[in-house]
């Protein structure tokens, strides 16, 4: 079982586990008020990081990224602290993020689920609606691919300023008007696209993109500015100047 | 702001690192392009299986997927084209700590790395450590050579690699 499909069953059983100790609670006598108060006072990432089987999950999803950095050392002589900062900066964009996505949302569902008095099965429902897998996974999915398109920074660094880049990637009913404009502007240098989309380079089209910066050469595949244009055209976006 | 150029026009400026990066990259399009259109480094892709009520290529032909890229829908079992989302093949680059003045290395990053194994394990090679490249592809690392380093460079000499790492 992968590192994150195992995650991701190990993040509803979390949510069943810890509503049922909430449940527990009630059945032991406590009140409304006392329960919530505890709610309220808790920090809710602690908890769930408590929870053994969890946290287990959690660390080894972040293992990926030892993966990562073990295959990343390979791509590039760049020093340990530098990496660390890439990795660190990319943990609290993602997955930290994603722990207090979690806490929140279970947080958030204990207190609104116990002041209606809903059902167990009620709150686990509305933790699950408010983070589901499928947001988990592009999480993770966008996580890695910014982490690799942080190599195609790298290689830049060895590159001459002016060398052209192009947006590669596919042009369809899903591709977003960021991605069609990017794919579009045809060849620019690592500066134009900063200049385009704030950290453009590494942050592309944003979760899910489909999309990589590629170094333009005579054999550049996935790399369509018409076709950008012409579903652009069809969906009536504009692509400005 | 500076203009871009193409790599190719600054081609007698670069260094020989550099001009490797060129060619990784080159190879890089090269192996994407062969794999779309069905072919491996051993020849063409075995088929999907028929197998099931819903096979996957039935499943990737509805192209219902999450994050499918339809614009590579397969119309039969024996379209191969390893692209559903674009993200294993978008994800070859050129692997810097290991590509110098003798050798380029090309590589995916572990998560795209285990889809492609698993793709070789059913007869599916994009390549292989055995063989990385096609017969065609090194008529080109080997005209690439002749072209243009051997042009560039005054003492040609060792040997050259290109790794599948």
């Amino acid at each position: 079982m992968s590192e994150l499909v195992k995650f991701k069953k190990e993040y509803l059983l979390m949510v069943g586990r810890m509503t049922d100790q909430v449940f527990q609670l009630i059945k032991a006598g406590q009140s409304k008020d006392e329960i919530l108060d505890l709610l309220s006072k808790r920090d809710f990432k602690k908890v769930i990081l408590a929870d053994k089987e969890f946290k287990k999950a959690y660390n080894e999803l972040n293992g990926l990224y030892g993966k990562a950095l073990k295959n990343m050392d390979k791509f590039a002589d760049i020093s340990p602290n530098t990496l660390l900062a890439i990795t660190k900066m990319n943990q609290a964009q993602f997955f930290d993020k994603m722990a207090v996505d979690i806490a929140t949302s279970l947080k958030g569902n204990l207190t609104s689920g116990i002041l209606g008095g809903l059902s167990k099965s009620d709150i686990v429902n509305g933790v699950e609606a408010s983070l589901r897998p499928d947001q988990v996974d592009t999480l993770v999915t966008t996580a890695l691919s910014t982490y690799s398109a942080s190599i195609n920074s790298l290689m830049a660094d060895k590159l001459p300023k002016n060398v052209s880049y192009v947006y590669t990637g596919p042009i369809d009913k899903k591709t977003r008007p960021i991605c069609l404009k990017l794919m579009s502007s045809g060849q620019l240098t690592r500066d134009q696209i900063n200049g385009i989309v704030s950290n453009g380079f590494i942050e592309r089209g944003g979760y899910n993109c489909r999309h990589q910066w590629r170094l333009f050469t005579k054999q550049t595949q996935m790399f369509d500015p018409k076709g950008a244009k012409t579903e652009a055209k069809k969906r009536g976006i504009s692509l400005g100047g | 702001m500076a203009k871009a150029k193409p790599i190719d026009s600054m081609f007698n400026k670069l260094t020989t690192t550099q001009k490797m990066i060129k060619l990784g990259e080159e190879m890089i399009g090269m192996m994407i392009e062969r794999t779309q259109r069905g072919f491996g480094v051993e020849g063409v892709f075995k088929a999907y299986s028929r197998k099931g009520v819903k096979p996957y290529w039935k499943r990737k032909q509805e192209g219902n997927i999450k994050r499918q890229s339809t614009n590579h829908k397969p119309n039969s079992a024996r379209d191969v084209n390893l692209t559903l989302t674009s993200d294993m093949l978008s994800s070859l680059k050129v692997k810097l700590g290991r590509t110098n003045e003798d050798q380029v290395t090309i590589g995916m990053p572990p998560q795209e790395a285990i889809k492609a194994n698993a793709q070789e394990l059913q007869g599916r090679a994009i390549s292989t450590t055995k063989k990385p490249v096609t017969e065609m592809e090194e008529k080109f690392i080997a005209e690439f050579f002749d072209r243009e380093i051997k042009k560039a460079m005054k003492d040609a000499s060792g040997r050259t690699e290109i790794v599948i790492g």
